[in-house]
């Protein structure tokens, strides 16, 4: 019952208040990293180890954005004694007073969306038609596979590749190196 | 931290967003992300660079034309194994930076933050909180320009073709196929799976179908609703419902209504709740729904085509299939269709907007076949009108009466 609660809590949430919740996280999301919150993933991690395998495997994403969601609240609420029910209800009233939009962070989002624009020039040919083609104008990997006349598997590699790319060019500090 | 975890997450990320995953698939998924809290980091890091993609400016990148032609005549081999040529910095396998050790900010301040697990769950958060889904499917959206249509085939098998200025939010999870028409039309053709009904939401109209072919078009008049075969049930939105349900209440119709209610199995002394659940679908057959100006449903056969207006849903009426599937062969047939409405279409397939300015010309009906392909036709046709003066700026085409 209280599974059922939270899913349909969650369903709401993101259905409703999709645009307040992400203006909301990101107008939170500046004092959680000013100040040092302890590990997340690992607190995650930990969260979803406590959730049988049977309950997760069926949707096992859809847990891990949810747990990360509530962890993720509890840290910058400092409201961890606070049941998981209540506190999604409790953020969605925050929302609603939230305020509608922040030109600062508009303008930081812009910034970030500029890197990942550099990065993304980096690719080579193939694998940049793939990603932009996918993830810009919505082609499905077949479509995309069918018209660069490879597999859709191949079209699937190319674009895990892309986003690797993508990510590594995002990290260039990464792994001690200079 | 170990680039070979975030190309398994990169590729878990694919085949999550590419149809999903079958049951093998699923299993080794969750084992994959219970092995490590590196995996729930990647996996969340993953995810945020894949929302903070869709989030580009379109205009960055080049069109798929020429992103295509580049591949094509991209003939070297991109290595498929993780080398040097993607990342010149590429970490040492297995080694690992203690989190906390920032670089200086930089423009990509959160996903330097990424380094540690902190800022992967907090990107995640902040990219994907739009997109914060309970079934592992995010919602998609496909939309086409003025002029532009587009044919979509889902992950299901059915098909979307999108007229030209449509929008349409594809949501499918386990058990329910949604989609929403955010503005335009849009022929949907709906592969049959009674397990998973086919759910189309429009303005004040929601459509459910099984395995049917059918036409919704969101227009100013408000939504169409027709059937080309198969059949579908075409309920109002739950604001119409409400709407349609107090108006019936103060009418003192709440006799009949509860009626209705009875079939399905609310009690007549029930006490009417703001939100009211509309009729049920099963005990009612399409005859007994006409005529009715209630809340709930209305069934439509092939051929058949409803309205729902924010007020209201019309009675099922016979429809002309070709003229309400003209635009799929890029014509238009207008059957004696005001001018304002006109201009609706037209505003599809044309960079200059019509503009009608008399209120009036609501009265002035258009008859005639035309492209969509060129619409300087049905400029012609309007100007050869003694009653109607035509003026041409470079923005809009402005049409009053002479």
């Amino acid at each position: 019952m209280v599974q059922h609660d939270k899913r349909t809590l969650v369903a709401d949430l993101e259905r409703q208040h999709g645009v307040r919740l992400r203006r909301f996280l990101a107008s939170r999301l500046r004092t959680s990293l000013a100040s040092d919150v302890p590990d997340l993933a690992q607190e995650v991690f930990l969260r979803l180890l406590r959730i049988s395998h049977a309950e997760t495997i069926r949707s096992t994403e859809a847990y891990l954005y949810t747990v990360a969601f509530h962890v993720l609240h509890q840290h910058l609420l400092r409201h961890s004694t606070m049941p998981e029910a209540v506190e999604i209800g409790s953020l969605i009233n925050e929302m609603e007073s939230a305020p509608e939009s922040d030109p600062a962070l508009r303008a930081e989002w812009q910034e970030q969306l500029h890197s990942l624009q550099q990065a993304l020039q980096g690719l080579p040919p193939k694998a940049q038609a793939v990603l932009i083609l996918h993830r810009r104008d919505g082609y499905s990997l077949q479509e995309i596979a069918d018209r660069m006349g490879m597999s859709r598997a191949n079209a699937a590699k190319y674009l895990g590749k892309a986003l690797l790319h993508c990510r590594q060019r995002l990290q260039p500090n990464l792994g001690g190196a200079p | 931290m170990n680039l070979q975890v975030y190309e398994e997450a990169g590729d878990w990320i694919v085949k999550h967003r590419d149809g999903g995953l079958d049951a093998v698939e699923r299993q080794a998924f969750d084992v994959w992300l219970r092995q490590s809290p590196l995996h729930v980091s990647a996996y969340l890091e993953m995810s945020s660079l894949w929302e903070g993609l869709a989030e580009l400016d379109p205009a960055w990148n080049p069109d798929a034309g020429t992103l295509l032609a580049r591949a094509d005549a991209d003939a070297g081999v991109v290595p498929l194994v993780a080398t040097g040529r993607w990342s010149g910095s590429v970490p040492q396998r297995g080694g690992s930076r203690p989190s906390g050790q920032e670089k200086p900010r930089s423009r990509w301040a959160w996903a330097r933050r990424l380094a540690g697990p902190v800022g992967a769950v907090a990107a995640c958060l902040l990219v994907a909180g739009a997109s914060l889904t309970w079934l592992h499917l995010r919602p998609e959206m496909y939309s086409t320009g003025v002029g532009e249509q587009r044919s979509l085939v889902l992950s299901d098998g059915s098909t979307v073709a999108l007229n030209a200025r449509s929008r349409v939010q594809v949501r499918y999870t386990e058990d329910q196929r949604s989609i929403e028409l955010i503005e335009g039309q849009a022929l949907f053709h709906v592969a049959k799976n009674p397990q998973r009904p086919f759910v189309v939401q429009a303005g004040d109209a929601q459509v459910r179908a099984v395995g049917t072919a059918f036409d919704v078009r969101k227009g100013g008049a408000g939504t169409v609703v027709t059937v080309v075969e198969g059949r579908v049930a075409v309920h109002a939105s739950r604001a119409l419902a409400e709407a349609l349900d107090s108006r019936l209440r103060d009418e003192g119709g709440g006799v009949e209504v509860s009626g209705g209610r009875e079939s399905g199995g609310a009690g007549p002394t029930r006490p009417q709740p703001p939100m009211a659940p509309l009729v049920p679908t099963a005990p009612l057959r399409g005859q007994q729904v006409r005529g009715q100006p209630g809340p709930g449903e209305v069934l439509l056969d092939p051929g058949e085509q409803v309205l729902v207006t924010p007020v209201a849903i019309s009675d099922p009426r016979q429809a002309n299939l070709v003229a309400t599937l003209a635009w799929t062969r890029r014509s238009l047939v207008l059957a004696t269709v005001p001018l304002p409405e006109v201009a609706e279409e037209l505003n599809r397939y044309s960079q200059r907007p019509l503009v009608i300015e008399d209120p009036t010309l609501a009265n002035f009906n258009v008859s005639g076949v035309f492209s969509t392909a060129d619409t300087t036709l049905l400029l012609q046709f309007l100007r050869a009108q003694p009653e109607l003066a035509v003026d041409e700026t470079p923005s809009e085409i402005r049409v009053r009466r002479r």
